[in-house]
């Protein structure tokens, strides 16, 4: 989509996370924010200033946040199940539907031209602080026409990891009670190609993870816990005539969440299911075509049972989505879009989107290619409100108004890098403005009836600026197995900047007018520096999270947090096997922190992680 | 549906909007210049609940004479936070025992500088705390369904008494005590000598608050379990056990609450959105309002017993610090506006 920019993690990348989750990989984005309990414990992210409920995420092209909560628990999605992950902030997001008013983070698996014809396999097996726990096993199968690709992961901790108690006098050392998890889940892929027009996709999720939830600091350990099951299976059918590619897709989601505290005597057991229909089209480039035209059409069927209401409740969801691409040049290109939505046979405001690029044409000197770009993107968005929102006995309010936003983003980069075969540095800058408008945000607040209500309280500007530095001293990084004998390094390194107000407006028990939004931080910042020679590799990665406001008045907050985290390995290899063993520190520095108020996070920790790739069929040197 | 399960719903809604919301706390609150004595003997103390789940309740102290304030008197005095949900404190031979809801425990202060002096644990979900015996008081609890009986000499719970139900207000009247069952629509009596339910006053749905008056009565504020049923106003004879009078609210959308009675015994307050104001003679709820909400939202109620002066607590969305207005009981006019913490619910007077 012109005028976006992808932050985009690989297959390759994500082995670099493992034991990870989703939510690792928001901590990571500039102008991302993740509020965390801990590890293994429940994750949401906010990006560019908008709250966790507008952050969507997608499984296979097909959003899947509780239609409930109507946010997603990122914890749930650990990398090692994951192929490819694309996080857009920018007004393209709505392509996946409605309700990324911050961003989405798309979930998907490789896309193969040719299936691999190799046996691959890797693996890893991990040992770590607080009575960590991880494995993982990835395996990978083409034959000429087909390919089935198999992730599977478990993980578990203790989390008994010490803290301060700060709700004592002297705030003596404690270790957390009550915190450990235990998360294992399988991710297929099937692909067939019975011709070379033709190709079926199949693809399950299947994740299981059971969580105690230790007291906040002061209060009694309960017996509060979780459990969630999340079944998710898609099957596509990619068919190409000339120019044109058409896919269609069935998917099925299920979520099962079962939260426990038996010392209140509560067990709520929450279920959602969603049926999905998608047909979509694209046309490929054409070198006598200016215009490349994409779209889909959808139905998706969303039922809820919860404690929160007697019954089901239904929501059924048309989408149409039209895109058109103008390649107006070589340096220009341009793209408009539009989305239109029924929601229970009720029309939602249409979404226009606009974006443009240019690139600029490289100038080359005697050993340097300089090349900027900029990039620009508007965009409506609405989220609806959630089934809670809605339907929750006390309190749902079946009259409220969808979330309605306006989004811009202006962005530009510079990149100086070597001609090719030129091993000389590679330097490339970032820097992006973002602004975004939010009417009739959702707030449950007191109601005067006695419980609260969900109402369409405020409006909300967030805006912003985040600059992004990149720079390697190679342009080819050795691959696993092939180790060169030079010292090859890359640097990364963002700072992003936050505000995001409410402005008070319409009915509701208001306050914090032109305060930043609780638990937004306005300033982040981060480096990650990745080194290898020979055999040996170290990552470093510091890390500052800002003063985040925790009451709308701006009056108390939690303060700042440095993290240093890093890790040293080395690789062996033999025949087809390669062996990597790790050490990866976290928190190095031991900071006390906490991402939650009186929620105490994990101080300083090691993991030892043995990885182990086969390839059958690639001698590897 | 029952009323049960509407609170657990609402208690599961408020872990849900803790953990994706969040409200919170941690660092210290506002000062006020400390130009006043370190003893908290003449004046209001004022609880502040806190966001729930958020760890930040704190106990605030405002002079009467100059209506300074000083904030977050707890932790100042014991370098440590109060804890998650301040419920209420009750003051029995010359301490405070504060109650800290979602922290399941009792804080026993020296009341004059709220200096620690022990800390009640081996509860559940503590809700309010009153004397019954030499040494003992009875705490009443929203989930435990039963009465902690907790001996204060060694700050131990050494019984309980099962009431089947969320335990509420409690008040005592000779040697009985009277504790509201609020998820159901009665009170249970309980002899404090032998520590047994004797009998239940039945009355209406969702009984909240209560109080005596100066004939002996016990007035009863139900809120209609949320709409099941029509709040009600209750006279209870407690020689009888039967309720004497009842008076009902216009309409199932009227929520009354906080039950206060003047020093005299003889007029009560009480919070429906706004503030009412209602004689023991009067023959129906007053229609007309003592002093207007407008658009704060009033979540706790009390009467200063030296001047009668009416203080309420604006507790706004729960996200940032409320105010306390001081109100004139004579024509409810506002007389101040003054700084609290966060969702200030309760006022004590020294």
């Amino acid at each position: 989509m012109a005028g976006n920019f992808e932050n985009r993690w690989g297959t390759p990348e994500l082995q670099h996370l493992k034991g990870k989750s989703v939510g690792d990989l928001l901590a990571q984005l500039p102008g991302g924010f993740v509020k965390t309990y801990g590890s293994g414990s429940l994750a949401t992210a906010s990006i560019q200033g908008m709250s966790a409920s507008q952050t969507q995420v997608t499984w296979m092209g097909v959003p899947v946040n509780s239609p409930s909560l109507g946010m997603t628990d990122l914890a749930l999605f650990p990398t090692e199940l994951i192929g490819n992950a694309t996080v857009l902030t920018g007004s393209a997001a709505q392509a996946s539907g409605s309700g990324a008013l911050g961003g989405v983070i798309a979930l998907g698996s490789p896309q193969y031209f040719h299936y691999p014809s190799e046996w691959v396999t890797n693996g890893s097996l991990s040992a770590g602080s607080f009575g960590r726990y991880d494995g993982s096993l990835h395996v990978k199968k083409g034959f000429n026409r087909w390919y089935s690709e198999t992730r599977a992961v478990y993980k578990q901790a203790e989390n008994n990891y010490p803290y301060r108690d700060l709700s004592v006098f002297g705030t003596p050392e404690r270790v957390l009670e009550h915190a450990a998890f235990r998360q294992m889940g399988v991710a297929q892929d099937w692909g067939f190609k019975p011709s070379s027009r033709q190709e079926w996709n199949a693809h399950i999720w299947l994740l299981d993870a059971q969580r105690q939830i230790p007291p906040i600091m002061g209060s009694a350990t309960t017996e509060e816990q979780q459990h969630d099951q999340n079944l998710r299976a898609a099957l596509s059918l990619t068919q190409s005539w000339m120019r044109l590619t058409l896919t269609h897709t069935a998917t099925y989601l299920q979520d099962l969440n079962h939260y426990q505290n038996p010392t209140y005597g509560i067990d709520g057991l929450n279920r959602f299911r969603s049926m999905v229909a998608q047909s979509q089209f694209s046309t490929d480039r054409h070198t006598s075509q200016k215009w490349i035209f994409s779209g889909y059409a959808r139905y998706r069927l969303d039922q809820s049972q919860t404690d929160g209401w007697e019954g089901l409740r239904k929501r059924q969801t048309g989408t149409a989505y039209a895109r058109a691409l103008w390649l107006a040049s070589e340096r220009w290109n341009m793209s408009v879009a539009m989305q239109q939505e029924m929601v229970d046979g009720k029309a939602m405001p249409t979404l226009p989107l606009w974006g443009m690029k240019y690139s600029g044409k490289p100038k080359e000197g005697a050993h340097l290619v300089t090349y900027r770009w900029v990039y620009a993107n508007l965009g409506r968005n609405f989220r609806m409100p959630t089934l809670n929102d809605l339907y929750w006995v006390p309190g749902g309010n079946s009259q409220l108004k969808p979330e309605k936003s306006w989004k811009a983003q202006l962005g530009a980069g510079l990149t100086l890098s070597g001609t090719p075969y030129e091993t000389t540095p590679v330097i490339s800058l970032r820097g992006e403005l973002f602004a975004s408008h939010v009417r009739d945000w959702i707030l449950w607040q007191p109601s005067g009836l006695g419980y609260w209500q969900a109402q369409n309280v405020q409006e909300v500007f967030a805006r912003g600026g985040l600059v992004e530095f990149f720079f390697w001293n190679r342009n080819v990084q050795p691959v696993e197995g092939s180790y060169g004998n030079k010292f090859w390094w890359e640097l990364r390194a963002n700072y992003s900047h936050t505000r995001s107000e409410a402005i008070p407006a319409g009915q509701g028990i208001l306050g914090g007018e032109g305060k930043q939004l609780i638990y937004v931080p306005r300033h982040t910042a981060q480096a990650r520096l990745h080194m290898q020679w020979h055999r040996w590799q170290a990552h470093i990665n510091p890390s500052y999270t800002g003063i985040r406001y925790i009451t709308s008045d701006e009056s108390q907050s939690l303060e700042g947090f440095f993290l240093l985290d890093a890790s040293v390995s080395v690789g062996v290899s033999k025949s087809q096997s390669a062996i990597r063993l790790s050490l990866q520190g976290e928190n190095l520095l031991n900071a006390e922190y906490q991402a939650v108020a009186f929620r105490p996070m994990a101080g300083r920790s090691a993991l030892l992680r043995l990885d182990w790739n086969l390839n059958f069929n690639k001698s590897i040197k | 549906m029952n009323n049960m399960n509407d609170r657990l719903r609402t208690w599961t809604l408020l872990a849900l909007l803790a953990v994706g919301m969040v409200f919170t706390a941690c660092n210290k609150d506002d000062e006020d210049p400390k130009t006043e004595p370190e003893t908290f003997t003449k004046g209001v103390l004022v609880l502040n609940e806190g966001s729930f789940g958020s760890g930040n309740a704190t106990v605030d102290f405002i002079w009467s004479d100059s209506l300074n304030r000083r904030a977050n008197i707890f932790q100042d005095k014991n370098g440590r936070p109060l804890g998650d949900v301040g419920q209420s404190i009750a003051f029995l031979d010359g301490k405070g025992y504060v109650v800290v809801n979602n922290s399941n425990k009792i804080e026993v202060v020296n009341p004059s500088d709220f200096a620690s002096l022990g800390t009640i644990t081996g509860l559940t979900s503590p809700r309010y705390a009153i004397k019954a015996g030499t040494n003992k008081a009875f705490v009443t609890d929203l989930f435990g369904g039963a009465i902690s009986v907790v001996n204060l000499s060694t700050l131990a719970v050494e019984n309980t008494i099962q009431t089947g139900g969320w335990s509420e207000a409690i008040a005592s009247f000779g040697n009985n005590v009277y504790v509201s069952i609020a998820d159901s629509n009665y009170i249970a009596v309980i002899d404090a000598a032998t520590e047994t339910v004797t009998s239940n006053i039945v009355v209406s749905k969702g009984p909240n608050s209560m109080a005596f008056d100066s004939f002996g009565k016990l007035w009863v504020l139900c809120d209609g379990g949320w709409q099941a049923e029509i709040p009600q106003l209750h006279r209870v004879n407690v020689s009888s056990g039967l309720v004497e009078a009842s008076f009902a609210f216009p309409s199932l959308n009227d929520y009354p609450n906080s039950l206060q009675m003047n020093a005299d015994g003889n007029v009560m307050f009480f919070l429906n959105n706004d503030i009412y104001r209602m004689s023991i003679g009067e023959t129906a709820i007053p229609t007309t309002v003592f002093h207007s909400a407008g658009t704060r939202y009033l979540y706790g109620l009390g009467l200063d017993p030296a001047t009668g002066v009416v203080y309420a607590g604006d507790a706004k969305d729960f996200t940032q610090n409320g105010t306390v207005l001081r109100i004139s009981p004579l024509n409810g006019n506002l007389l101040d506006t003054l700084q609290a913490g966060v969702a200030p619910s309760k006022f004590y007077f020294r």
